[in-house]
């Protein structure tokens, strides 16, 4: 049986992890969202995630902080950046500390998909999912 | 994959470097030979479009016609470059490509004394002659270059990294490319590839926008489009009406913001646009 | 053996990027001890030759000659320095210095105005016009400083082998390249550009014993030979090649000393 991704997605608008968990479930992945990235980062100290979508701006800790811990406590693990602030030098430094993609909101859900889709094929995991429309 | 952009100070050394480039990494080619295609779609004459890009032609050539000279260009090796995978050269794709992180800038200066040498053996001058007329070219590039795109091509902070070809010579600058873009820091990412096609949209509206529009400025943000226009008060609407109007038929454009402004340079065209809320 | 200097506008990363150079490469990473060498050896209080080697040229002149010994003083120890082992060196224009060795690789780093603005707004509690001019300011001053003393702007990019923006590469992929671009062959040391570092220590050395009487003079050295160029007239030049014959005894190394009065010296004299 294939494996279900895990992906966890931080973001601290309510609506955007409202919409975003069902949009990767439907690819079937297991998923978790946070709106809090404190709370976040402690679940990965007790489980490891495939990926890591999470936005940048967020109180307490941002989204390059949750790059670097995620990135140290599992190498394997790819993140996804999200942010509607987005500037190149932000995107150039999530990329520098190992970020698989950066995506600048507004985006639609297919944009996400797109990148799931490829970094769970960087992962050896494909995902048996095909993007409509 | 990254692209490549090549600037030189000596035109046949960035040839030079780029062809390697393509020839060993399997990047397609870009450079002069595009000025026959851009010729035939806009229906003007190559050599215009070689003055215009090289700052000669004189009082042939008006500023305003080389600016949209230059617009036909731009246009042109964008669409090439939105490809990936592109080596470009001799088009100063490095003064209108700009901060997007998977095309790498490259500038290349040719050995100094072995250019002069050259140089001053080609034209029959002494080295002293050879040496003020070189000097007086690259002082009528930064000229050329920061009146068409507000930048000089002599600034360094332009480019990723300027090599100078004295003890690293063509295949070190080859392997130096190599080297940079494997770095992650210059992988395509979506964000990156998004602001290629943006520059690309807005090439597109500053073609069709600048034989009647010659003093805009114009910037996209996926199908939105934000020109800044320099016109009186008494003129504004027209004008606002004709750009909304030329703007839109341009493929792919949704929504076009125009902002009349009394001097362009006051345009804050690069601030980013505010932040819309999401639509996910 | 390689030698690598790094030169930098303010505010560009350059010191981060130098030490990361030399903990890669695991070489000696260099600025400031070589003001304290140069300190002990002749004698001169660091902090003084620190505000030699900062000042505007304008502030320095009040000093006098006493100027050019200082700088003198700090290129004979800087010289010294980097010929005995692989060093990274940042700051003080020792790119100009060296920039006949072959086995010194020449970098410069660069930042865009944008990025060094918000760096020093954020470390200077400044806005961001302050910020601007701030650092417009700095940069004056040190294209001054270097014109001054080497006749070159140091924003010029032909003086360097490689120029880096270090903001789009991040500080370690940055250092990384610089790593590679040092162990390119055409950048080992061979006999005879250990020969030309060795006759830079000596040409250094003898202008740091005669520039304090003698501000005005300039030194080469080829295999030891050195030739002391000096401006002045013939009663000044026989001042110059009587102190010059006395040097033959304290300084190791030389062959044969000769004085040329009121002849140009070189581009690559010290």
């Amino acid at each position: 049986m294939a494996k279900i991704l895990d992906v966890m997605i931080i973001d601290d608008e309510e609506i955007v992890c409202r919409r975003l968990k069902p949009a990767v479930e439907k690819m079937g992945c297991a998923v978790e969202a946070f709106l809090n990235p404190v709370e976040a980062l402690e679940r990965l100290g007790k489980k490891d995630f495939d990926i890591v979508v999470t936005d940048v701006r967020m109180d307490d800790i941002d989204g390059i902080q949750v790059l670097e811990e995620a990135r140290k406590r599992s190498e394997s693990t790819e993140v996804i950046i999200i942010t509607g602030h987005a500037m190149m030098a932000l995107a150039r430094e999530a990329m520098q500390k190992g970020a698989f993609d950066f995506l600048s909101k507004p985006f639609k859900p297919n944009d996400l998909r797109e990148i799931i889709i490829r970094a769970a094929e960087k992962l050896g995991h494909p995902l048996d999912y095909e993007i409509k429309g | 994959m990254t692209s490549i952009l090549i600037s030189s100070d000596d035109q046949q050394v960035g040839e030079d470097i780029a062809h390697r480039l393509a020839e060993r990494e399997g990047y397609e080619y870009v450079g002069r030979s595009l000025l026959k295609d851009v010729a035939e779609k806009a229906e003007v004459s190559e050599e215009k479009l070689r003055w215009a890009l090289d700052g000669t032609g004189g009082r042939k050539v008006s500023k305003k016609e080389r600016d949209i000279l230059l617009s036909y260009i731009q246009a042109e090796t964008m669409e090439r470059l939105a490809r990936d995978n592109v080596v470009c050269a001799d088009l100063v794709a490095h003064l209108y490509v700009r901060d997007v992180s998977h095309v790498l800038q490259l500038r290349v200066l040719a050995n100094p004394e072995a250019r002069l040498e050259a140089y001053a053996a080609q034209n029959n001058l002494s080295r002293k002659k050879a040496k003020k007329t070189l000097e007086k070219d690259r002082a009528s590039r930064v000229r050329w270059s920061t009146e068409s795109f507000g930048v000089s091509e002599y600034d360094p902070a332009i480019y990723d990294i300027v090599v100078q070809l004295k003890q690293i010579d063509a295949d070190k600058v080859l392997q130096i490319i190599r080297d940079t873009a494997a770095f992650r820091g210059f992988q395509t990412m979506t964000y990156s590839r998004m602001c290629l096609q943006n520059l690309l949209l807005a090439s597109k509206v500053r073609v069709a926008l600048l034989p009647t529009y010659p003093e805009i400025r114009v910037k996209a943000d996926g199908n939105r489009v934000i020109v800044h226009v320099k016109c009186s008060k008494r003129h504004k609407p027209q004008t606002v009406s004709g750009i909304k109007e030329l703007a839109g038929n341009v493929e792919t454009v949704g929504l076009v913001e125009v902002h009349v402004v009394s001097n362009l340079r006051d345009a804050d065209v690069d601030a980013e646009p505010s932040p819309i809320t999401n639509d996910e | 053996m390689t030698v690598i200097t790094i030169s930098r506008g303010s505010k560009s990363m350059g010191t981060a990027v130098a030490d990361q150079v030399a903990e890669t490469l695991g070489y000696e990473c260099l600025s400031r001890a070589v003001l304290l060498e140069a300190s002990e050896q002749y004698d001169i209080p660091e902090i003084k030759l620190a505000k030699a080697m900062q000042d505007a040229p304008s502030i320095l002149e009040r000093l006098g000659h006493r100027k050019h010994s200082y700088v003198a003083c700090v290129q004979s120890a800087l010289a010294r320095h980097v010929a005995r082992d692989d060093i990274v060196y940042h700051g003080y224009a020792g790119h100009m210095l060296l920039k006949n060795v072959s086995h010194v690789v020449k970098v410069r780093i660069v930042a865009g105005m944008e990025h060094r603005v918000s760096i020093v707004m954020h470390q200077e509690s400044l806005s961001e016009a302050d910020a601007f001019h701030y650092i417009q300011k700095m940069d004056k001053g040190r294209q001054k400083w270097t014109k001054s003393l080497y006749g070159v702007d140091p924003t010029d990019v032909t003086l360097y082998d490689l120029v880096l923006n270090v903001p789009r590469f991040g500080m370690e992929d940055a250092a990384d390249l610089i790593c590679r671009s040092a162990r390119l062959k055409q950048f080992a040391s061979t006999p005879d550009s250990k020969r030309d570092m060795a006759d830079l220590v000596l040409a250094c050395e003898v202008k740091a014993a005669l520039v304090e009487e003698h501000p005005d003079v300039a030194v080469t050295s080829k295999s030891g030979n050195v030739l002391v160029y000096s401006a002045a007239g013939d009663r000044h030049g026989r001042k110059v090649r009587s102190q010059v014959e006395s040097l033959c005894q304290s300084i190791d190394g030389i062959n044969n000393i000769e004085v040329h009065v009121g002849a140009a010296a070189p581009e690559s004299a010290v």
